[in-house]
């Protein structure tokens, strides 16, 4: 529907086609957009799904709409229509909303109502989130209430300290967690990042939460056994915060303008844990992204939840070695992004070229005794990343002409960077070898996990649809409750 | 005895735009030139194969282009349709 704005304010009139299930994600993306006038016809989702597999099976579908399609070019804009509407009002309620009962019982079920009524709540219990508790909020971080982070799509609405303090109360969150959930949103709104296919998709996409550096172990946070699971308080409050303040600053809602056909898959708390680096083997991750491995740092990945998390082993039903869990890292890599190829070259979903296909991200965990194994094999980050990224390549044989052509379309239009260029041109030959990813910083290793632990990984768009990023550090600051973030 | 709530409310204030209507209408499709406008998901081709013939019959010297790109559309091929087209239809497949 935006496409379809962008074009209106060119001046060339137009008309939408939208099936019935997308019908409010349509509407409030022509508001959005700043023409809710915009005109749109609308299709059975259940029949058009169906038929658009051939032209004799859409014709009657087609015929049933001509006229409306042929009335939405010509037919005169209406008064209603063609005047300037009045700016809409960018609040949704009150500053301030009471809830008066008998009893507490009472009013605590009806702020609850009354927040999932209004689409404000997650669908669980929340913590009122009244003056005085958004107050204590406040109290863990230097940075002021009314201090704008940025804005959140869908709907771009506006992240302030204050406004993420209030989440993070509904949250259930402690004020000595603030910091690291205000980095967290400092990521999401930052103009990079794409914050617009992780919370609007179709696919069921979700979010990695990880801190790094000392902070986490001061506030509590859970990285041993079970890590990414329920019953740690910094952890799931951290992510639940989030999810919230995305929920509300960015306002969506599932069906509405939140697609995800099956739902998100962390559909209360984003999946938040902090690195293990009590093994002493390997600097932060952060340190990596050019951070000082003193600092803690909070680093927000998008990541596909709907497809399957690619496990590697270690665990406990059988023996494991260092070497056996890289093979199965190497090939699943492989067997993942070589069908990417062709897509290289294309010009992409968005703006950017290649956006929303192509090469990934790799987020891969690493349990604690693996990376002190693959320590003693002389491996610290970079020359894991290395290591992988070479052996995660395909004889050029065996490239079709379609590889070749994406890869070479690729290396032309940016989308493999100027200088990684010529490690292609050099496999893109007889007997090369060609890596299935794009550069090893492609590949993103975090030690997490207690023991015994599992290898596994997550993976995601190395660019993202519809923004530049997919993957962001930043470091905690502000902290007022802790020695660490100050 | 009553207990009140009194509560923040979480939602992020959206910055009021200004508002705008549609452009003018055409007066008629024929002689007039029109793009089909997808981001080439599944079935776009196939309705905008029978659109393009139902209109071309229609309404005689119509010309129709049949055009694929982002799914929000980028600012040069914008800038090409406001150029070449006199009107548009636009789907996503969704």
């Amino acid at each position: 529907m935006a496409g379809t704005v962008k074009l209106e304010k060119l001046g060339i009139p137009g008309v939408f086609i939208n099936c019935d299930t997308f019908n409010d994600d349509a509407v409030s993306a022509a508001s959005d957009s700043g023409m809710p006038a915009v005109r749109h016809v609308v299709i059975s989702s259940a029949e058009f799904y169906r038929v658009r597999a051939t032209t004799d099976l859409i014709r009657p579908m087609v015929a049933s709409i001509f006229d409306e399609i042929v009335g939405d070019l010509t037919r005169p804009l209406t008064e209603f229509e063609a005047a300037a509407p009045e700016a809409a009002d960018g609040t949704d309620g009150p500053a301030l909303i009471t809830v008066e009962k008998n009893t507490y019982e009472e009013a605590f079920e009806e702020f609850n109502r009354l927040y999932l009524e209004n689409r404000w709540g997650d669908g669980l219990p929340l913590v009122p989130p009244t003056p005085d508790r958004v107050k204590w909020m406040l109290a863990g971080t230097r940075r002021a209430p009314q201090e704008i982070l940025g804005t959140l799509r869908p709907k771009s609405g506006t992240a302030t300290v204050e406004k993420i303090a209030v989440n993070a109360v509904m949250a259930g969150a402690r004020p000595e967690y603030f910091p690291v959930i205000l980095a967290a949103m400092d990521i999401l709104t930052h103009p990079d990042y794409d914050d617009l296919h992780v919370l609007a998709s179709a696919g069921s996409f979700g979010l990695i939460i990880v801190v790094s550096g000392p902070l986490g172990r001061e506030i509590g946070m859970h990285g041993g056994i079970g890590f990414l699971g329920h019953g740690f308080r910094a952890n799931n409050a951290i992510g639940r915060a989030v999810r919230l303040s995305t929920l509300n600053i960015g306002r969506t809602w599932p069906g509405a303008n939140d697609m995800s056909l099956v739902g998100r898959l962390q559909p209360h708390t984003f999946f938040t844990f902090p690195e293990n680096d009590e093994h002493g083997v390997w600097e932060p991750y952060h340190a990596s992204r050019g951070f000082k491995a003193t600092d803690s740092c909070v680093t927000v990945a998008t990541v596909g939840n709907a497809g399957p998390m690619q496990h590697f082993y270690g665990g406990i039903i059988g023996t494991w070695s260092a070497a056996t869990v890289l093979d199965r890292l190497v090939n699943n890599i492989v067997t993942m992004s070589r069908r990417a190829f062709p897509a290289w070259g294309e010009k992409g979903v968005g703006a950017i070229p290649g956006s929303g296909g192509g090469a990934n991200n790799h987020f891969v965990m690493l349990f604690p005794a693996l990376a002190e194994e693959l320590g003693k094999m002389g491996y610290d980050r970079p020359k894991l990343q290395q290591a992988v990224y070479d052996r995660a390549a395909v004889p050029f044989e065996e490239l079709s002409e379609k590889d070749v052509a994406g890869i070479r379309g690729g290396i032309r239009m940016g989308v493999v960077p100027a200088d990684r260029a010529a490690v292609f041109e050099a496999a893109l030959k007889p007997g090369g070898q060609v890596p299935v990813l794009v550069t090893p910083e492609s590949l993103h290793f975090f030690v997490a996990g207690g023991d015994p632990g599992a290898a596994f990984s997550l993976n995601y768009l190395r660019i993202p649809p519809y923004n530049k990023l997919g993957v962001m550090t930043r470091k905690i600051s502000g902290a007022t409750l802790t020695k660490a973030g100050a | 005895m009553s207990v009140t709530f009194t509560v923040l409310n979480p939602r992020g204030e959206i910055k009021a735009q200004k508002l705008r209507p549609p452009a003018a209408r055409l007066d008629d499709l024929s002689g007039k030139k029109l793009a089909l406008y997808s981001n080439g998901k599944a079935g776009m081709d196939n309705l905008y194969a029978v659109l393009g013939e139902m209109l071309q019959a229609r309404y005689p010297g119509l010309s129709v282009t049949m055009m694929t790109g982002a799914f929000l559309v980028r600012d040069d091929d914008a800038r090409s349709l406001a150029k070449e087209v006199d009107g548009f239809v636009y789907g996503v497949g969704d």
